[in-house]
């Protein structure tokens, strides 16, 4: 039993003081305190006085002992609270938060305003979800009675992905030990001392020279605006969120994203999934949402009608796909299956070769090479050939993707379809086989693997692709007896489908030209 | 033709501790080597020894068995002594220590005051052996404390350091056969033992002297403690700023262990164990001791919260005990003359002596080591010979950057651990700073607030940016640009950082500001009220003027002015534009007739 602030409490041995009023409604302020990491005890806020322990002691750090008598909130502590927390508020810009218009000024600027330098809680990216605001309005915070210390460090802006300004920063720490315990990279670490420490990588290297893998774990523990994600910062609170799977590779990361007029806003690890080590790499990240979000998303079918590729709709463009397979014998014709299709997209193109007694069914790029042997004459793929030289020998290329890639100026019908943001389904990764959400609407008329293919099938007046959703090719595949098979991408593999991701995304194509001489560029 | 001294059976000490041999007392040894070879005389031994603790009138040359002290001894006067006194038998009388109060010139060692008032215990073989041979060590007592301890059980051995009462010297002052019983107690595969030899205040020099002079004795104390709480491994953490140190302490350990004082089975008994050294990297706050232990673990020196204590889990996790190295030596002594020997000096809540480093305006600064218990004023008037100059004492500064100024009110003082702590300031590691009418003790809160802001981790919010508030106020209040608000504030930020920091850097950087508040508030008033620096040091308060009557008209001062302030013709009087005046002191210093007084702002003389 354990006494805080006069309520008893049950308790097992292990916990601390703080994790005790946690569970038990009892508040105390912290701030360099997060559930991923172990404590700390450099901030102060939650220092408490424990009867026969002199002075204070931080709630963070003392475990709960038998018959322990805590106060959290005298008189004394809360004004050495405040007395604490206006230290932190004289390195750190504040005129917003004591600003008389403050709440006026709240109501009218709905936006905030995007800037280099961040000089009050209207230019920070992290106006919304400011740890250090919350617990100052908790503790009754008024004034700075001290002088102003703003560091004027110049922004770090000159790594990909992204920013940071160190003079908001309130030196918690959790980006250290988040880097070190939970990345197990180690860049960020405390340098100097004194009023001179500063978070930062040793010999204040740009981080793209260090051994950072971009994972963001930083940014995402970081209680002020001091780190923020580029592509991220500016966009407040989502419209919604998800969780999903992330298909970049074979591992099947579970991934929480958030969406904000209709884009893909930012991605982060499942925060459920509290992992051993930070679950995500650069590319689901960082990189995942500037790729598909890109403006140049394929958004309608388009038929070529002599040397010219006209927009049209979904009749029109099966009804051409069908007209060229009816023309073509079924040993001229090939099948290229993206490793990227969902579970369900692999097993209705299978069910579709086998129902046509089409048997040119080729999984890898390197097996195209026999097309002009073989003498194939049309080429239905799902992502854009990277060898251009297999064209020359086709009479028709279909191609299907999300951006116009290899081929697309020769194809004969293009097909824009989903990434897999924009659709439900399953995939069987290196973990087993798990769920894919939509968290956007597919662009313009664009439509997931399996239902092109549902409508092709209709067209070829093939049985057994009438299926309206993925539940029911899942019962389809369950009758079967059919298991997906692991169609391995690796964790470096740099493309999505037909698209090189450093084509999509600047930044990435920064950090692979920085780290080519490496084994691995993160 | 051999000389009468052919049976001289003299022994020559030369000190080669770090103060003396900056002097280059290792010259003086090869000087000697020489000059008595030429004189032809045998059977004199020359050797070296480690630091007197009397720094200030090195190089320091003793010869037995005279006892005679030779001070400031240089190159040049080796021939004479040999001469004089090796072969005549003459001791020189120009060389020897200088009573600054009797102005009589003493021969013996043991009739120096500054000697005779101490007791040595930890410091007896200091200036006495070589530390580089274990057998001096052995042959004046060494590891018999050791042997000892090994006959004993591991509590009987613990129970006999609680009964000695000792306390920890590195300033916190904790019962240390306490602190062993707990790492005795607790849990652990494996178990470790630390010397803390990261020696950081400012002038302290007492360790440092300690490894040097007599580095066993705190091998053999940690080889005890080792046994007593069931560790096999030991690390001393000394700071790289001692590379002497390092270098005698790392041969004490080869000597040792070739003789089997360490390393397995040790004198013949199933106690094996081995010291590793460690050398710091230049951060004060090293000297803290769960910062200590991240330093050994390679990590940045950065404190955690206690609990969990490092009796418990400190080194990789394990149950370690961490001691000065006064501590360490005192253990070996306690062990080889025994507990009550130890308990008959000092006082009742705090046995034995302590070893305090005496700096500062005062007549012999060195190191003392006295019995608790002794009062300030004998300290400082008696062994210290009293203020420099004989000018007026102001305060002595204790305990390093973590402790504070006792005024002259409280010169009759017993040095202890509680005295200290309810006069508001600590006894710390042993440091002594004397302070005279000629130092504005503004300035020097301001000068260990400098030092504490910048050593400070930067880990807990109070400590980091509540130290550099409270430089910053310190600064403004020596630039006169302070008000009354900003003494409250100053004092209510000092207990704001005392309660809110993570350690005792942080906890103690504001007891310099809490003491001189307590007993110089009118010093801090006149800065304030009056932009007035009463002791004449603060730049910005105080001004120069030429005293009409005493100039003539040499323009000395005219000369010397790096900024042209003074005007005056040849052989009339000159006059200093303060406006102008930048306050470097150069005319001060240069007048001939000191017609130049220094003036707190308004025009009180000097």
């Amino acid at each position: 039993m354990i006494v805080i602030d006069g309520k008893e409490i049950e308790f097992e041995e292990g916990k601390t003081i703080l994790e005790l009023a946690r569970a038990n409604d009892i508040y105390i302020p912290t701030l360099c305190d997060h559930e991923y990491l172990d404590s700390f005890g450099a901030c102060r806020l939650c220092l408490v006085q424990v009867e026969g322990m002199r002075g204070f002691t931080t709630a963070c750090t003392t475990p709960a002992k038998k018959d322990m008598k805590v106060t959290t909130n005298s008189e004394e502590i809360n004004k050495l609270r405040r007395s604490i927390y206006e230290l932190i508020m004289t390195e750190h810009p504040n005129s917003c938060l004591v600003c008389s218009m403050a709440e006026s000024c709240n109501e009218r600027n709905c936006g905030l305003q995007k800037s280099g330098h961040i000089t009050g809680c209207q230019t920070c990216p992290n106006r919304d979800n400011c740890e250090l605001r919350i617990v100052g309005e908790k503790i009754g915070f008024e004034t700075v009675r001290f002088p102003t210390l703003y560091k004027s460090l110049p922004l770090e802006r000159y790594d990909p992905f992204f920013d940071r300004d160190y003079n908001i920063c309130i030196l918690c720490g959790r980006c250290v030990r988040v880097c070190q315990d939970l990345a197990g990279a180690g860049v960020l670490v405390f340098t100097k001392r004194g009023h001179e420490t500063k978070i930062g990588t040793a010999f204040e290297k740009p981080h793209i020279l260090t051994e950072c893998r971009f994972c963001g774990a930083c940014v995402d523990v970081c209680p002020t605006g001091a780190l923020s994600a580029r592509n991220q910062k500016w966009y407040r609170e989502p419209d919604n969120r998800i969780i999903t799977t992330c298909m970049l590779c074979s591992k099947g990361c579970q991934l929480e994203m958030e969406s904000k007029w209709n884009y893909i806003m930012s991605v982060r690890p499942d925060p459920d999934h509290i992992p051993s080590h930070y679950n995500i790499c650069v590319k689901g990240r960082f990189c995942l949402p500037v790729l598909f979000n890109d403006t140049e998303r394929l958004k309608l079918p388009l038929i070529m009608r002599t040397h010219k590729q006209f927009p049209s709709n979904w009749r029109d463009a099966a009804n051409t796909v069908a007209k060229i397979f009816k023309e073509t014998p079924v040993n001229e014709i090939a099948l290229y299956l993206s490793p990227f299709l969902t579970d369900e997209a692999f097993y209705l193109f299978n069910k579709f070769a086998k129902a046509l007694g089409l048997e040119n069914v080729f999984t890898s790029q390197e097996e195209l090479e026999v097309i002009p042997k073989k003498k194939i004459k049309v080429l239905y793929t799902t992502e854009g050939v990277f060898d251009s030289s297999i064209l020359d020998s086709l009479e028709s290329y279909i191609l299907q993707d999300i951006f116009p890639s290899t081929g697309f100026e020769q194809a004969a019908v293009v097909l824009p379809t989903t990434a897999f943001t924009e659709e439900k389904g399953s995939i069987t990764t290196k973990e087993g086989v798990r769920k894919i959400e939509p968290i956007v609407p597919a662009p313009g008329l664009a439509q997931p693997d399996w239902k092109i293919l549902c409508q092709l099938a209709e067209d070829l007046n093939l049985s057994g692709f009438e299926f309206q959703n993925t539940d029911e090719i899942n019962s389809d595949m369950i009758n079967s007896n059919y298991s997906a098979p692991l169609r391995e991408i690796d964790k470096y593999y740099l493309n999505y489908r037909g698209t090189a991701i450093s084509d999509k995304v600047p930044d990435f194509d920064i950090l692979l030209k920085a780290r080519k001489n490496r084994k691995t560029p993160w | 033709m051999k000389s009468d001294s052919s049976k001289n059976g003299r022994k020559i000490l030369i000190c080669e501790g770090t103060g003396c041999l900056s002097s280059k007392s290792d010259l003086i040894k090869d000087r000697f080597e020489e000059e008595l070879k030429k004189a032809d005389v045998e059977d004199v031994e020359v050797t070296f020894t480690g630091c007197h603790g009397f720094c200030a009138q090195g190089p320091i040359v003793s010869v037995l068995p005279e006892d005679t002290l030779y001070v400031k001894v240089n190159v040049e006067d080796v021939p004479t002594i040999v001469e004089s006194h090796i072969v005549k038998n003459q001791p020189v009388e120009k060389l020897f220590y200088e009573d600054p109060t009797t102005h009589n010139k003493i021969e013996r060692y043991h009739d120096i005051l500054f000697y005779k008032k101490q007791q040595r215990l930890i410091l007896s073989r200091c200036g006495q052996i070589n530390p580089e041979r274990i057998q001096e060590y052995i042959d004046t007592g060494g590891y018999i404390g050791l042997a000892k301890a090994l006959k004993l059980s591991q509590e009987e051995v613990i129970n006999l350091i609680k009964q000695s009462g000792l306390r920890g010297r590195g300033g916190a002052g904790f019962p240390t056969g306490l602190k062993w019983e707990f790492c005795y107690k607790a849990q652990g595969e494996e178990k470790y033992v630390v010397c803390n030899a990261d020696e950081g205040d400012p002038g302290a020099f007492m360790d440092r002297s300690i490894l040097e002079a007599d580095p066993h004795s705190v091998l053999e104390g940690m080889a005890i403690g080792a046994y007593a709480i069931g560790s096999s491994k030991g690390f001393i953490y000394v700071r790289a700023e001692y590379p002497l140190a390092v270098k005698r302490f790392r041969k004490a350990i080869e000597t040792a262990r070739s003789k089997g004082y360490l390393g397995n089975n040790i004198l013949g008994s199933s106690f094996s164990f081995d010291i590793q050294v460690k050398e710091g990297a230049g951060a004060f706050v090293c000297g803290e001791e769960t910062a200590l232990i991240a330093s050994i673990e390679g990590k940045r020196g950065m404190p955690v919260s206690k609990p969990p204590f490092p009796a418990e889990h400190g080194l990789w996790g394990y149950p370690t005990n961490i001691n000065n190295v006064k501590t360490w030596a005192f253990a070996s002594w306690i062990l080889r003359n025994g507990y009550e020997e130890f308990r008959k000096i000092g006082t009742e809540s705090s046995p034995g002596t302590a070893i305090f480093s005496l700096t500062g305006k005062i007549k012999n600064s060195g190191l003392i080591e006295v019995p608790m218990g002794t009062k300030l004023r004998e300290i400082i008037y008696e062994l210290g010979g009293g203020v420099l100059e004989d000018k007026e004492f102001k305060a002595v500064q204790t305990g390093g950057p973590s402790g504070g100024c006792l005024p002259k009110e409280l010169l009759d003082l017993p040095v202890d651990f509680e005295s200290f702590k309810e006069a508001d300031s600590i006894m710390g590691s042993g440091g002594m700073v004397v302070v005279d009418e000629d130092t504005c003790i503004v300035d020097l809160a301001k000068y260990f607030l400098q030092f504490t802001q910048s050593e400070s981790c930067g880990k807990c919010v109070p400590c980091r940016v509540g130290t550099k508030e409270l430089l910053d106020i310190c600064t403004k209040i020596t630039e006169g640009k302070a008000t009354l608000e900003d003494l409250d504030m100053l004092e209510e930020l000092a207990h704001t950082v005392v309660d809110g920091s993570l350690c005792n850097l942080g906890k103690t950087a504001p007891n310099p500001v809490i003491s001189t508040l307590r007993y110089f508030k009118d010093e801090f008033l006149a800065h304030i009220e009056e932009k007035r620096c009463p002791a004449k040091v603060c730049k910005e308060l105080i001004s120069y003027q030429v005293v009409e009557d005493a100039c003539i008209g040499c323009q000395r001062c005219k000369r010397e002015c790096p900024v042209d302030a003074i005007t005056g013709e040849k052989k009339g009087p000159h006059f200093i534009d303060a406006s102008i005046c930048i306050r470097c002191g150069l005319c001060y210093e240069n007048c001939p007739t000191d017609a130049i007084i220094k003036v707190d702002k308004f025009g009180e003389v000097a």
